[in-house]
């Protein structure tokens, strides 16, 4: 209740003492407390909710004019091209947009390994973010099947043969997108229902920023992360985010912005197949498979799983390893930066994923023997290195204090 | 010292396959369509393409695109439609709604030939890989298209317009897109350089 001998409180807008939008926003974001290193890195997290709404905004722009039919699918996204007014800025911005998406959750996720930001209090925010990331993944699958073209129907055919490897529910799960109500057939593989895959897609796109906001939230509430990946915080240490470190994010996001203007003036295909520039059928068979590159880490730990069941099996694995790693990682200190062995094994993993993107389109046996080691790898630093390590090494004296905020 | 080096960049300059090699100049970071160039392309493909190859995804009014006034597009539809259905007074004339159809006259062989709207995005090489395809395969005979002037193109022009037609019918809004995003760059520079140093000036020491 406001006190009504208070003129400040008296002069609150009527909807604001009931909503109190402003100082919500003053609290939780405007004046957030943020720890004093508050880095680029640290900018990530807002730039991938820019980067969600940009996707949510023209998605549903998009979705105006797509037709999930056979044949109309391929045909309503060039007439968006076309005929919609400013419909090809609008795809533009989607597709590249999913671009940047992934490369913040990328970056994100390297970030959070780097500095501990999975452990002491925030394993139920890490576990959320894993869960967001593999639905970011799932979604972009969803998403390049739409396009509807030769190697939208490679993939689906692939989803759909990877999900019914998964015991009991997997055929079930398979025939629901394909759209069959029976027995899954060879040839119900080919012809994925577009009207199902595009309901999905929007489905899940909506129930994504739900899981989104969860992650926000159980961030908030979790202790701030700091580059020295400390759990507690000397209070001297915690500042508001403006005037601290607004210039900071507000450069982040005009570099982002930049990167995105500029890819889509120069590379505007970057994520998408040329054989998606053929309409799906059942003629045209791609000779390998032709991925956005945001997949082709995942593809190569599938390529290592040597069958369809095996491939699933290992990223499945991938996944659950990445929501396990609180409890895998039994170092005194978080941070990469104290723990010297654990930094160069992170080192190693981002190199391995960067040979399986790779090796994921090579058909010779060295790449095929460099793909499998990389898997091996990426698996095994999860459930051996990262343990074994945290067990074995002394890392380095952590400081309690925090450094930097040099912008 | 310099003299090899300056031989050797000649040498490749003038070598027939440096001669031969298109250049379209759309293709570079910031370059547009030539609209004459496009012009001819679209007289070359009507000439020797359209018999058998479609363009759905072009509509004859989007030929504005390659500078055709809607006069003209009006007038060129009519001529189609009477070559179409000859002698024939009644029917639905074609409008500039259309499409770019393969122009079979009636009774033709009308095996499916591929459609041609998206073809330099499916090959590796873009508009260099229909010229490469044209001189392979399907060399143009000069002569089928007159320009303005009563100038007969080479083959070597008509394969380097016709596949910079095709290019357009395949990215129509490439002029658009980049001048938009050129903007929206430059735009973007000047607000940020301007909001990080007023975000900045905030900050107490």
């Amino acid at each position: 209740m406001p006190n009504p001998t208070d003129p400040t409180a008296q002069a609150a807008p009527w909807l604001e003492q009931r909503l109190p939008v402003r100082r919500l926003l003053r609290d939780h974001l405007i004046f957030a407390p943020v720890p004093v290193d508050f880095s680029l890195g640290a900018c990530l997290e807002p730039l991938i909710w820019g980067a969600l709404l940009t996707l949510t905004f023209t998605g549903i722009w998009l979705g105006l004019f797509y037709h999930a039919t056979p044949h109309g699918a391929f045909i309503s996204l060039q007439t968006i091209m076309r005929a919609v007014p400013f419909g090809w800025l609008i795809r533009d911005l989607h597709r590249t947009g999913v671009t940047i998406l992934f490369a913040l959750a990328y970056l994100q996720l390297f970030r959070a390994l780097r500095l501990g930001l999975y452990r002491d209090g925030r394993e139920l925010a890490w576990m959320v973010n894993v869960l967001r990331f593999a639905t970011f993944l799932f979604l972009g699958v969803l998403g390049f099947i739409m396009i509807d073209g030769a190697a939208s129907a490679a993939l689906s055919t692939t989803l759909a043969a990877h999900l019914a490897t998964i015991p009991i529910i997997g055929t079930g799960l398979a025939a629901a997108f394909l759209g069959t109500a029976g027995e899954l057939s060879r040839h119900d593989l080919a012809h994925m229902d577009l009207t199902r895959i595009a309901m999905a897609h929007i489905a899940i796109g909506f129930l994504l920023l739900l899981i989104a906001g969860l992650t926000s939230l159980t961030q908030r509430l979790a202790p701030p992360a700091n580059g020295n990946g400390l759990a507690q915080l000397d209070p001297r240490d915690i500042v508001p985010l403006h005037p601290h470190a607004s210039s900071r994010l507000f450069a982040a996001a005009i570099l982002t912005g930049l990167i995105f203007f500029a890819l889509i003036l120069a590379a505007p295909h970057l994520q998408s197949s040329r054989l998606n520039a053929i309409p799906a059928s059942p003629l045209a068979l791609p000779l390998h498979l032709d991925l956005p590159w945001y997949l082709l880490g995942f593809a190569g730990l599938a390529q290592a799983g040597q069958s369809l069941g095996g491939g699933t099996l290992l990223i499945a694995v991938l996944l659950i390893l990445l929501a396990a790693l609180p409890w895998l990682d039994r170092s005194a200190a978080a941070a990469a930066r104290y723990r010297p062995w654990h930094r160069r094994a992170l080192w190693l993993l981002a190199a391995a994923w960067i040979l399986l993107s790779i090796g994921a389109d090579q058909r010779t046996a060295l790449w095929s023997l460099i793909t499998d080691l990389s898997a091996f790898y990426v698996i095994a630093h999860f459930l051996l290195l990262t343990p074994l390590i945290s067990l074995l090494e002394h890392p380095k004296p952590v400081p309690t204090r925090l450094t930097g905020g040099k912008i | 010292m310099r003299a090899p080096l300056i031989g050797l960049l000649a040498a490749f300059a003038l070598s027939p396959m440096a001669r031969a090699a298109p250049h379209f100049g759309f293709t570079t970071l910031l370059g547009s369509y030539n609209q004459a160039s496009l012009q001819t392309g679209f007289a070359v493909y009507q000439a020797d393409c359209a018999a058998c190859h479609a363009i759905r995804a072009v509509r004859y009014r989007d030929l504005t695109g390659i500078g055709l006034t809607p006069a003209a597009i009006t007038r060129l539809t009519w001529q189609i439609h009477r070559f179409l259905t000859p002698g024939a007074k009644s029917g639905i004339p074609m409008t500039p709604d259309n499409r770019l159809l393969a122009l079979r006259p009636p009774g033709a062989n009308s095996q499916a030939a591929p459609d041609l709207s998206l073809i330099t995005t499916a090959l590796p090489h873009g508009p260099a890989s229909i010229v490469a395809l044209l001189r392979a395969h399907h060399p143009l005979a000069p002569g089928s298209i007159t320009l303005a002037g009563g100038v007969k193109p080479s083959p070597a022009t008509m394969d380097h317009d016709v596949a910079a037609f095709l290019a357009w019918s395949a990215d129509p809004t490439l002029d658009q897109r980049k001048s938009i995003m050129l903007r929206a760059m430059i735009f973007l520079a000047i607000f940020g350089l301007i909001g990080f140093f007023a975000l900045r000036q905030d900050r107490t020491p």
